[in-house]
């Protein structure tokens, strides 16, 4: 753009009341704030007092508006063990979780009968054991007695042995059974906040399905972007947000995972004081993704009328005049971009110091 | 006594009951024809220009001018009485400009040209959409311009969006009044609901653009659907009911890539506000000693063709005084920028009591130099005269307007000439008592002068014919007054020769009684003229003295053309309540920019005590005057174009003219105000003559473009080196910054998107989408709703660059693609404007001309000179042509073109003319005098008018423009008609073989006071005209013209008599 001589303010200044001075003094270390150059104040006979700035050609990050999904870097899912009947859900989305912590039960009756099938597969084996003990007993004794041979009680001896591995085996198979049953029960897998817990009770759950996801490890802002303009993305690059509730006006990136999944990279941010309750939520982001110029101006400089933005213009012979611009909003609170309208070298007057 | 036509017509009619008849008739028909005539601003002169408009998308400049234009010039070329073709290419389009000859009909010419173009249909180019035709024309010139803007203490609660809705309202309500034809609104912004996509949130959400439009679309329409049968009777049936509101819209969801449901107002920001026109209306006006300013909104209002301005526009205003208080809120303050009804009238007026005022002086005088009786018959003579004009105009079809009110005021000074020759005549007959009765001597007396008179009158008529011929723009000008002033001649002829003498005798019946006969013969203006022309006669080489006196003193006169003591001119410049200032900023500038220049410019302008109100016009153009339609100013419509209507205060209370004030402000323009690079400023004056391009305009050809340009950029540089050379601008102009985007292929390939996806989302986005409008019931406007980008995200940066043009189906499922992932961004120049005139391309340097000179003649002298001088380098110098385009395009050529064409053409065809009417004169008076010689006689006193009218205009500062030549033609005619009245009086009075010279003191003293008187009238009725800025050279010319011409002719007839015919008698005396 090409920069206007007329609109320099050269003169050199001239004395002042004291605090009119001061009140310079802060306006210009204000302007010097907001990155625009400080003029000299004007001679007397110009009717422009107060602050003023020079407007100047800034390079400011091209920002590109992305969004940031909250979520927990990890996620855990409770599955059922066993199928069946989902009997008892103990948490509701949203509800704090510890480790170990009964979210559910599921059960299947089919093991309760399969157990009492057991069971009396294990009485009957039993009351066949209690026989075969007896007969061995009788056995024996008729062969202390020379009655039967020693054939008939090694016979009678190791039916009784089978006997009693029959009501081993068949109390294992009962307890194997009981154990099964209990296996229903699904415990929280980690700390965290349940996420989703939508299977109502009563329902059937096969092995292996999930009853209710569970946030694992710290949140973090995740966000994805075309790959050609990751280039960008630095590990620890402190990124704005665009979400005043989150509490938190930047976020910090921790991660840029290494594959590129549809054109797209994917990235972790972290930022102070992100709360798991607002778990998928989506947070605008503006990444720098490279350079532009722009005219920036703090807003204390526009006078709105009829709609029109206006800014007061030092004119070269002193006077103020209203100059037309189209503003878009600037990189920071109290900045506004002035897309048309001012040229590099302008010097504008804050307009309630005229006036 | 041989009576001639006028002595019968005078015998017929001085007895004749008809003759008082006729009179009433005359009078009545005359104030008719005041009543009824239309009153208009600017002479309805149709010149049709024809724009073809034709969109060439994507084709550069140099492209479009192959493949449209040409073409199309060859086209309409074909047309019959098709005089120029221009062509403008831009990047993107091309404006053809069909200008007919004048005089065509406009209806006539657009009609052939849409058989033309329709006949060749089948030759547009593929991709080029159907040419766009519009013919603006003289009656689509606004007469009256409405400014509506918010007063100053109500300010805060106008915004130019309601100003617009209520110049809508009082549109519809103008409309009403009859004979009003085309209105427009200039400025102002209609209410929209706009839905402003964020390309973040459109991202965020995985919408692409094309959804969004598409939901609202869809959910916008209403139609009707067929009929169905319900409780036995026919319904129709209609599906969809319209949106209503922002915040309906708002709630519609829209489909996104994963197929959660968003709604629009998640994506968008729905506004229902002002649309963000890139045009802004301004008014600046006095208040409370400061200047207030505020948006305005300009209403502009045509009339149909023939209608009368004057009651046009009073009905327009005073239908908009009746909606005061009910349409028209107190606090909102309609101003009347321009009313042409009113302007007319004034002008109208003007000529009526100037009319008024050289009929009563010439009464005065007549009164003075003859008579009371006589004085009163010149007083019914001459109104009915004008009457008699008026209703012929009239029936003729012509209009008032400031071109026929020329013609009008032009003929005061002449038309009563034959009625004072002959009521002088018959006063001094009737004082020779010599026995006749009044009726004998009344009509011997018109008899006597009849024939002279007669030859006076078509000599008059003869001089002023000529500039009925002028071809070209400034024929329409120059026609009324031949037509108006010869119809004059004639009707003053008549009116003379029947009126006056019935008129004399019913008068003078009572001075009868009285007895005449103290009037001595010649008087003591014959004394005078006796005691001057006795020794200039005295011998034949005093004559020869006197003669070569006069001769070189003319010679002398003429002489001060040459050293530029008097300058030339077309045509002065009128006061006007009205000035304009154009600007150009360089192609790109934004309409802040060319508002704030505005602004600046406005700033300049407030300081002169003389501006009332200034209207700042940016990005649109101020409601278009006759010039601005030649100049094509009402399609100036880019950020980078704007301009400042002035207005003045009322004539009669300033002391500066319009054009003073426009050269002050010019100045203070030079001084205060620092345009960017490439921006240009010119201020316009509305010019009294025909519009032009540009007063100096040179239209340059060459080989190539390179040439051309280069020869253009240094012609450029000379006409600045020229101080009163103003507002150089060139047709090229700065190319224009552009921002290409293309596709980036193997993107698209890879997500598999298609072409159109990606253009139709970037059309939508950059250019916006109407997507229809929501009805509001009776009486209120439908608003429309619209897609579009606010103009706070207009800049390309990554926000822009995140707006979702397309879903692509990857394997991680359906995903959003960005415009910035597909489409490259590069930044280039357009191509430069490219003119063409009559096929052969061609770059323009223009300027005005201010201050010292102002005529286009000196600035093309002074330029040619430069041109000459200049070190043109590797450029070869270019060749100067006067008219007429290069035959030979090798060579680079300098045309001069603009005001000097119109000029060329005029003075070509004028001056051949007269020629004619010259050649014309002289068979009349060999008609009269039956002699060769005598009508050389009688032609020479012509050029002693020169004398006068140019000391006239050295004195009075004045330049010498077409009026004063105007008046020279006419001057012509008066004085034949005084030299052959004082020719045929010698040549009477020589039959008696009296001496020469006796007869010639005896014919100049007898004559001289009729002379006189008629000169002295004449006189008159230029001199209530010598203050008016456009007529004051036709004053001058009559006024110091006949002053000079009469008091020579009466000496140097006789003088040349003495020389060409000396008896070598001495006078008895």
């Amino acid at each position: 753009m090409p920069s206007r001589p007329h609109t320099q303010v050269g003169r050199p200044p001239v004395a002042r009341p004291l605090n009119r001075v001061l009140a310079l003094g802060v306006a210009v270390l204000l302007s010097g704030l907001s990155g625009c150059g400080p003029r000299e104040p004007a001679p007397q006979a110009a009717p422009a007092v107060g602050e003023r700035i020079q407007v100047r050609i800034r390079i400011i990050d091209d920002q590109k508006p992305v969004a940031a999904v909250v979520t927990p870097r990890d996620m855990a899912e409770a599955r059922a063990r066993i199928g069946g009947a989902l009997v008892r859900l103990n948490v509701k989305a949203g509800d704090t979780v510890h480790r170990g912590q009964v979210l559910a039960v599921v059960s299947d009756p089919r093991i309760g009968y399969e157990t009492r099938g057991y069971e009396a597969q294990t009485r009957a084996a039993e009351a066949e054991n209690t026989r075969a003990q007896s007969d061995l007993t009788r056995t024996r004794d008729l062969f202390e007695h020379g009655v039967y041979a020693q054939a008939r009680l090694d016979q009678v001896q190791a039916a009784a042995r089978a006997a009693d591995a029959a009501v081993k085996a068949a109390r294992a198979q009962r307890a194997a059974s009981a154990e099964s049953g209990a296996q229903g029960a699904i415990l929280a897998p980690s700390d965290g906040r349940v996420l989703r817990a939508d299977v109502p009770a009563g329902s059937v759950v096969s092995p292996g399905q999930s009853v209710a996801t569970l946030t694992s490890g710290p949140m973090v802002l995740r966000l994805e972007i075309p790959e050609d303009q990751s280039t960008g993305l630095r590990v620890g690059q402190v990124i704005p947000l665009d979400a005043a509730d989150l509490g938190a006006a930047t976020a910090t990136v921790i991660q840029i995972y290494p594959a590129v999944t549809a054109g797209r990279v994917v990235a972790d941010l972290t930022a102070a004081g992100l709360k798991a309750d607002v778990v998928g939520r989506r947070v605008a982001v503006r990444v720098a993704v490279g350079r532009r110029s722009a005219l920036l101006i703090p807003t204390r400089f526009i006078i709105t009328r009829f709609g029109v933005d206006y800014v007061r213009l030092l004119a070269r012979d002193g006077q103020v005049g209203d100059a037309p611009v189209q503003l878009a909003p600037g990189p920071q609170a109290g900045e506004a971009e002035v897309l048309s309208g001012l040229a590099s070298g302008d010097v504008l007057v804050a307009p309630r110091a005229t006036r | 006594m041989k009576l001639g036509l006028s002595g019968r017509l005078t015998a017929a009619a001085i007895a004749s009951p008809l003759t008082p008849l006729f009179l009433i008739a005359a009078i009545a028909m005359g104030l008719l024809a005041v009543a009824t005539i239309p009153r208009e601003e600017e002479p309805q002169i149709s010149v049709p220009m024809i724009d073809i408009m034709v969109r060439a998308d994507g084709l550069k400049a140099p492209d479009a001018v192959e493949l449209v234009a040409k073409p199309l010039e060859t086209i309409v070329k074909s047309v019959s009485d098709v005089e120029h073709v221009y062509t403008q290419a831009d990047d993107d389009q091309v404006l053809v400009t069909a200008r007919f000859k004048v005089g065509v009909d406009p209806d006539n010419a657009i009609i052939r040209i849409h058989e033309k173009i329709r006949a060749n249909f089948d030759k547009i180019p593929v991709g080029i959409p159907e040419p766009l035709i519009v013919a603006r024309g003289i009656s689509d010139v606004p007469i009256v311009v409405l400014n509506l803007s918010p007063r100053p203490g109500a300010a805060g609660r106008w915004n130019d969006q309601a100003l617009f809705e209520i110049a809508g309202k009082l549109r519809d309500e103008v409309a009403k009044v009859d004979n009003v034809g085309l209105t427009f609104i200039v400025g102002g912004r209609p209410e929209e609901i706009r839905i402003e996509p964020d390309p973040g949130r459109l991202s965020a959400r995985g919408v692409p653009l094309g959804a969004l439009i598409e939901t609202v679309r869809q959910a916008n329409r209403a139609f009707p659907a067929g009929g169905l049968r319900d409780g036995g009777k026919a319904v129709e049936v209609a599906a969809g009911q319209t949106l209503q509101t922002a915040q309906q819209i708002g709630l519609l969801t829209v489909p996104s890539a994963n197929g959660d449901p968003v709604y629009v107002k998640d994506v968008a920001n729905v506004v229902q506000a002002p649309r963000e026109d890139q045009a802004r209306v301004w008014r600046y006006a006095r208040a409370n000693g400061g200047w207030a300013d505020a948006p305005a909104v300009s209403l502009a209002i045509a009339k149909r063709k023939g209608a009368n301005a004057v009651l046009v526009s009073e009905a327009i205003l005073k239908k908009v005084d009746s909606l005061k208080g009910a349409l028209l809120p107190a606090n909102l303050q309609v101003s009347v920028a321009r009313n042409y009804g009113e302007t007319a009238n004034d002008k109208a007026n003007e000529l009526l009591f100037h009319l008024a005022l050289a009929t009563l002086t010439i009464v005065g005088l007549i009164a003075f130099a003859i008579g009371l009786r006589e004085a009163l018959v010149t007083a019914i003579v001459i109104p009915t005269t004008i009457l008699l004009t008026l209703f012929a105009s009239n029936l003729m079809g012509y209009t008032i307007n400031r071109v026929s009110l020329f013609a009008l005021i032009f003929s005061i000074g002449i038309l009563v000439d034959d009625a004072i020759v002959m009521i002088e005549n018959i006063s001094r007959h009737w004082a020779m008592n010599d026995g006749r009765s009044r009726h004998q001597a009344a009509i011997e007396a018109v008899a006597e002068v009849g024939n002279p008179t007669v030859v006076a009158t078509l000599t008059v008529v003869a001089a002023l014919l000529p500039m009925l011929f002028v071809s070209g723009l400034m024929g329409p000008y120059m026609a009324p007054i031949p037509v108006n002033a010869s119809a004059a001649m004639v009707f003053s002829f008549f009116v003379a020769v029947v009126i006056a003498p019935w008129l004399m005798v019913r008068l003078a019946r009572k001075a009868l009684a009285a007895g005449g006969g103290e009037h001595a013969q010649e008087g003591p203006l014959g004394r005078l003229y006796r005691r001057v022309a006795g020794p200039i006669i005295a011998t034949q080489a005093n004559a020869w003295r006197f003669l070569i006196l006069v001769g070189v003193a003319t010679l002398a006169a003429c002489a001060l053309f040459a050293t530029k003591t008097v300058t030339v001119k077309l045509l002065p410049f009128d006061n006007k309540s009205e000035l304009q200032v154009v600007l150009d900023m360089p192609e790109g500038s934004s309409l802040e920019a060319t508002q704030r220049t505005l602004g600046q410019i406005a700033e300049a302008a407030k300081a002169l005590p003389e501006v009332q109100t200034a209207e700042a016009y940016a990005g649109t153009a101020a409601p278009f005057n006759f010039n601005g339609l030649v100049r094509h100013y009402y399609l100036r419509n880019r950020p980078e174009m704007g301009d400042l209507q002035i207005e003045l205060s009322a004539k009669n209370k300033r002391k500066r003219a319009s054009h003073a004030i426009a050269l002050d402000l010019r100045r203070r323009l030079a001084a205060q105000l620092a345009l960017p690079a490439g921006a240009t400023i010119k201020v316009v004056e509305a010019p009294p003559g025909p519009p032009v391009l540009a007063t100096l305009l040179a239209e340059i050809y060459g080989p190539d473009a390179p040439t051309r340009r280069a020869v253009a950029d240094q012609v450029k540089t000379l006409f600045k080196t020229i101080p009163y050379v103003v507002d150089v601008d060139d047709s090229r102009g700065q190319p224009r910054p552009r921002l290409r985007m293309t596709p980036v292929r193997d993107r698209m390939e890879y997500f598999g998107l298609s072409d159109r996806e990606v253009f139709d989302s970037i059309a939508a986005a950059l250019g916006g989408q109407r997507l229809g409008y929501s009805h509001r019931g009776e009486l209120r406007s439908p608003i429309e709703i619209a897609v579009r980008l606010p103009q706070s995200n207009r800049t390309w940066d990554q926000r822009l660059a995140s707006m979702p043009v397309a879903l692509a189906k990857t394997p991680q499922g359906p995903r959003v693609i960005e415009l910035g992932e597909v489409a490259q961004v590069s930044r280039e120049d357009g191509s430069p404007h490219l003119f063409r005139r009559d096929g052969r391309d061609v770059e323009m340097v223009t300027g005005e001309l201010a201050g010292r000179y102002e005529a286009p003649i000196y600035g093309m002298l002074d330029v040619d000179k430069a041109i000459q001088r200049h070190d043109w380098g590797a450029l070869s110098k270019p060749v100067i042509r006067l008219n007429g385009q290069p035959e030979n395009e090798t060579r680079p050529t300098v045309l001069w073109d603009g005001e000097w064409e119109i000029t060329w053409v005029t003075f070509r065809d004028m001056g051949a003319a007269f020629g004619v009417a010259i050649l014309g004169i002289y068979f009349l008076v060999v008609a009269q005098f039956g002699s060769f010689r005598l009508p050389l006689v009688i032609l020479t006193p012509i050029p002693l008018t020169l004398v006068g009218i140019v000391l006239g205009h050295v004195l009075l500062g004045a330049p010498f423009t077409a009026t004063s030549m105007i008046g020279f033609i006419a001057l012509a005619g008066i004085i034949v008609r005084n030299s052959i009245l004082l020719v045929d009086f010698i040549r009477h009075a020589q039959g008696a073989g009296r001496p020469l010279r006796d007869v010639l003191l005896e014919a100049g003293a007898i004559r001289f006071k009729p002379i006189l008187l008629t000169a002295l009238a004449a006189m008159i009725g230029a001199a209530v005209i010598l203050f008016d800025p456009i007529f004051q050279g036709l004053a001058i010319s009559l006024l110091f013209g006949l002053a000079s011409s009469t008091l020579l002719t009466v000496l140097v007839i006789p003088a040349i008599y003495v020389v060409l015919r000396d008896d070598g008698q001495r006078l008895d005396a």
